[in-house]
């Protein structure tokens, strides 16, 4: 009978929420600077990377429905999803997606139509394991697909939902919107002074 | 570490000394320079938050000191405290409780006391 698990199970268990950055360096993992948070958040982060896939094979005479060998992946949709609580520039441009900021007039417009390049921005969530290594969904080109949806409260504060979607690229089609990343922490927490407690 | 030991070293962090809250010698409060910290110590295992108290006591005829030290444990619960600390057969991970911290009365006017809540969970099969 299996009953229990292994203390290092709990390893490589993320806690706590986590936090979206900008222009985050995998080179340097642990680089997170107050200037590179994107947003305050509240509740949860959703990251996804969730297939639509095909059997090509399940039409075919004598071939059983499911089989592993005709199992397509035809797309793969990924996305960091979180609420989110600081209404600045950058980031109703960000939920937006498709937007221009006007420094001078204080402003963000939307836009229809195609995407600028520069619509299109490097995002990172960042969360910590219990070993106090280090996880991360790196999104290379992300773009808000959710649009804006600003909620405010008496008394509350004022929320809404960021839902940012990853890209490829014509240019380059075999790069993948996303990459996970897991670090484990470069050296054990020093807790060696556990005394016993008295009595 | 044990997860007695490590409620211990927790509550060891923040220079006042720390006692489980069922052993606290009668003369606590003079031979810790008019302070210390008690705590209750209870345990768990994976899956399971402990809402756990402690008390910073202190003799004295303001708030203010004992306030500093609330603040100063509050925020390092929040900035400084590792995700999780590493203990036999897993890990402690340690967040504030609500409310954090609440004065309290005592029968010797020159008595200040607060009292802390925290969530613990111990990362660990059983």
């Amino acid at each position: 009978m299996i009953k229990q698990v292994s203390s290092e199970f709990f390893n490589s268990v993320p806690l706590d929420s986590g936090v979206l950055v900008k222009n985050w360096d995998k080179d340097h993992p642990d680089t997170v600077t107050n200037a590179m948070i994107v947003t305050a958040t509240t509740g949860d982060f959703n990251i996804a990377s969730v297939p639509t896939a095909s059997n090509l094979f399940d039409d075919v005479n004598g071939v059983p429905v499911g089989s592993k060998e005709g199992y397509h992946v035809d797309s793969m949709l990924h996305t960091i999803g979180v609420t989110a609580l600081n209404t600045t520039l950058e980031t109703i441009k960000l939920a937006l997606g498709t937007a221009d900021i006007d420094d001078t007039t204080g402003s963000v417009t939307p836009r229809i139509g195609r995407p600028k390049s520069t619509d299109f921005v490097h995002l990172t969530w960042l969360g910590n394991t219990a070993d106090g290594g280090l996880v991360a969904a790196d999104l290379n080109d992300a773009l808000s697909t959710a649009g804006l949806t600003l909620t405010t409260t008496k008394n509350g504060k004022g929320t809404f939902p960021l839902t940012i979607q990853g890209f490829t690229s014509i240019a380059t089609p075999n790069v993948s919107p996303v990459s996970y990343y897991v670090f484990k922490a470069d050296t054990e927490t020093n807790t060696e002074g556990g005394e016993t407690p008295a009595g | 570490m044990n997860k007695y030991q490590a409620l211990q070293y927790f509550w060891s962090l923040f220079e006042w000394k720390a006692y489980n809250e069922l052993t606290v010698p009668s003369d606590a409060m003079e031979k810790n320079n008019n302070r210390y910290i008690t705590y209750e110590s209870a345990t768990d295992s994976y899956d399971n938050d402990l809402l756990l108290s402690a008390s910073l006591w202190m003799r004295s005829t303001t708030w203010t000191e004992i306030h500093a030290k609330a603040a100063e444990i509050s925020e390092y619960i929040e900035t400084q405290f590792p995700p999780a600390i590493p203990i036999d057969g897993g890990f402690l991970k340690i967040r504030k409780g609500t409310p954090f911290a609440t004065d309290a009365a005592d029968d010797d006017p020159d008595i200040r006391r607060v009292r802390l809540n925290i969530y613990a969970e111990f990362l660990t099969a059983y």
